[in-house]
């Protein structure tokens, strides 16, 4: 299955299991799936040492991953405030990591 | 006693007048500035048998005052070191520092710059159990905290920062990415009739008036923006070079639809524009209580290698919620080198941005107006009824 099915994949997943509305994945940069970020969202998350959730109204998660030389930044995001409060989070992290490991195969 | 004291210049008469007073101290040196061969000055040439370390030494040729304390406890394992911290403003970085100097073999602590309690601690020596008793009296619940300021205080599960340790190091290691650390960053939309913008640089020629145009230019579109130079050299600059009589700008310009004003009449139009960004260029101690009042707080500073000292020094010696309230914005840096920076900056929670070269402040390029959106997100600003009825001299 080549990489643009898989995250497809995970982010109909992703958006059936919690509350999440929109997920972007950016692969060295370049928009490889979901909606745009601007250049200084992308350059504020690519800075970020952890994963980080930003809650106001709505919430965004934000990781990022490598698999190879390749350097993914995914951003999950929610219209409701508590999407990725305490558990959530850490299920959603253990599915990104077996989304790595697919994407490595 | 011989003694050295190792401190910024501005405690060296104060402290040296107090140690005349005390027969039992002998000040055999004095150090004001960390650099390459403090040292060895302290430890071979002066060799005294008690060192004070004022916090803050101002720190040269990337020699810091923890590495200093630690190669001299470990050459000179028997010289007592005094630290003085000072008024402690965050208990928690006290504690963490405390802890590494108990752990250092260093107990003589003191929590406040007046020279006779640093002159009392020399002459009876601090012990583990009385930094703890300090610890403890800083801990102990204030009187009465009134319930608003401390909501705004209170931080949510996970939402911790690491301390403010930002020198010449940890700048260029690249720190390796916590997949499974979540942190919590927790905004809420403030409602703004009268928002106020300071724009300030901490090194001249970084963009300060055109990043504060660029700013205008783009909350003009739906705003009334007014733009208030608090550089009188500037706003008479900018008068001349449109050939225009200072004495006739005193009311004001209207330059390319932006309304631009000298600092004197910032009182007078503070409430009749829903923005005021304050153009402030190099930040002058006489404007900046103005700077600190304002909603938000962009600072233009340098990254290259020269001048960036400034800003980490501009970090060190102000209190850290103060700076994590600052935007500091990098302009003329590549991509790579300036998130080598910002993933130091942003592991201790202070906000950085990149600006891009935008040469028309009146088009800002897309980059730079996503920074812009980015530093105002969190405010709802109210839109003015009615344009100010104000008569400028037009300029275009």
């Amino acid at each position: 299955m080549n990489e643009q099915k898989v995250i497809k994949q995970f982010a109909e997943n992703m958006k059936m299991e919690f509350a999440v509305k929109d997920m972007s994945v950016y692969k060295n940069s370049e928009k490889l799936y979901g909606s745009s970020l601007d250049s200084a969202a992308i350059e504020k998350y690519l800075s970020l040492p952890c994963t980080t959730v930003y809650k106001d109204t709505g919430c965004k998660l934000v990781t990022r991953f490598n698999v190879s030389s390749n350097l993914y930044l995914m951003v999950l995001s929610s219209d409701k405030p508590d999407t990725f409060d305490g558990l959530e989070a850490k299920y959603i992290i253990s599915d990104i990591k077996k989304l790595i490991g697919k994407l490595g195969d | 006693m011989n003694v050295v004291l190792l401190a910024d210049k501005k405690f060296r008469k104060p402290f040296e007048t107090a140690v005349k007073k005390d027969p039992n101290i002998n000040l055999v040196g004095v150090e004001m500035v960390l650099r390459g061969n403090t040292m060895s000055r302290i430890a071979d040439h002066h060799n005294p048998h008690a060192l004070v370390v004022y916090k803050g030494v101002p720190e040269k040729e990337g020699i810091t005052e923890k590495a200093c304390i630690s190669f001299l406890r470990m050459v000179k394992p028997n010289m007592r070191i005094i630290y003085v911290y000072g008024k402690v403003d965050d208990i928690e970085a006290f504690m963490a520092f405390s802890e590494q100097l108990i752990s250092n073999g260093i107990t003589d602590i003191v929590t406040d710059t007046a020279v006779e309690n640093v002159i009392k601690v020399i002459d009876e020596p601090m012990t583990e159990e009385d930094v703890h008793t300090i610890i403890e009296k800083l801990n102990a619940p204030e009187e009465e905290i009134p319930h608003e300021e401390l909501t705004h205080d209170v931080l949510m599960p996970g939402q911790e920062y690491e301390p403010l340790e930002v020198d010449f190091p940890t700048v260029t290691v690249s720190d390796k990415f916590e997949m499974d650390k979540i942190v919590y960053e927790v905004s809420e939309t403030k409602e703004s009739e009268h928002l106020t913008i300071g724009v300030a640089q901490l090194q001249h020629h970084n963009g300060c008036t055109h990043t504060a145009m660029e700013l205008a230019t783009m909350l003009s579109k739906n705003k009334t923006v007014a733009v208030i130079m608090a550089d009188p050299d500037t706003y008479e600059a900018l008068v001349v070079f449109h050939k225009i009589n200072p004495m006739a700008a005193k009311q004001g310009l209207d330059v390319n639809g932006i309304a631009v004003f000298p600092y004197d009449l910032h009182s007078q139009i503070e409430n009749e524009y829903s923005v005021i960004i304050y153009d402030y260029s190099y930040l002058r101690e006489e404007r900046r209580k103005s700077f600190d009042e304002c909603d938000i707080k962009v600072m233009l500073s340098s990254a290259a290698e020269w001048d960036v000292a400034k800003v980490l020094n501009f970090i060190k010696f102000n209190d850290e919620k103060y700076i994590r309230e600052i935007n500091f914005l990098f302009p003329r840096v590549t991509q790579s080198k300036y998130l080598k920076y910002s993933k130091v900056f942003r592991k201790s929670g202070i906000n950085t941005y990149r600006l891009l070269d935008s040469p028309d402040w009146t088009a800002p390029v897309e980059g730079n107006t996503a920074v812009y959106k980015h530093i105002i997100e969190n405010y709802n600003i109210a839109k003015s009824g009615k344009p100010p009825k104000r008569k400028l001299l037009k300029i275009k």
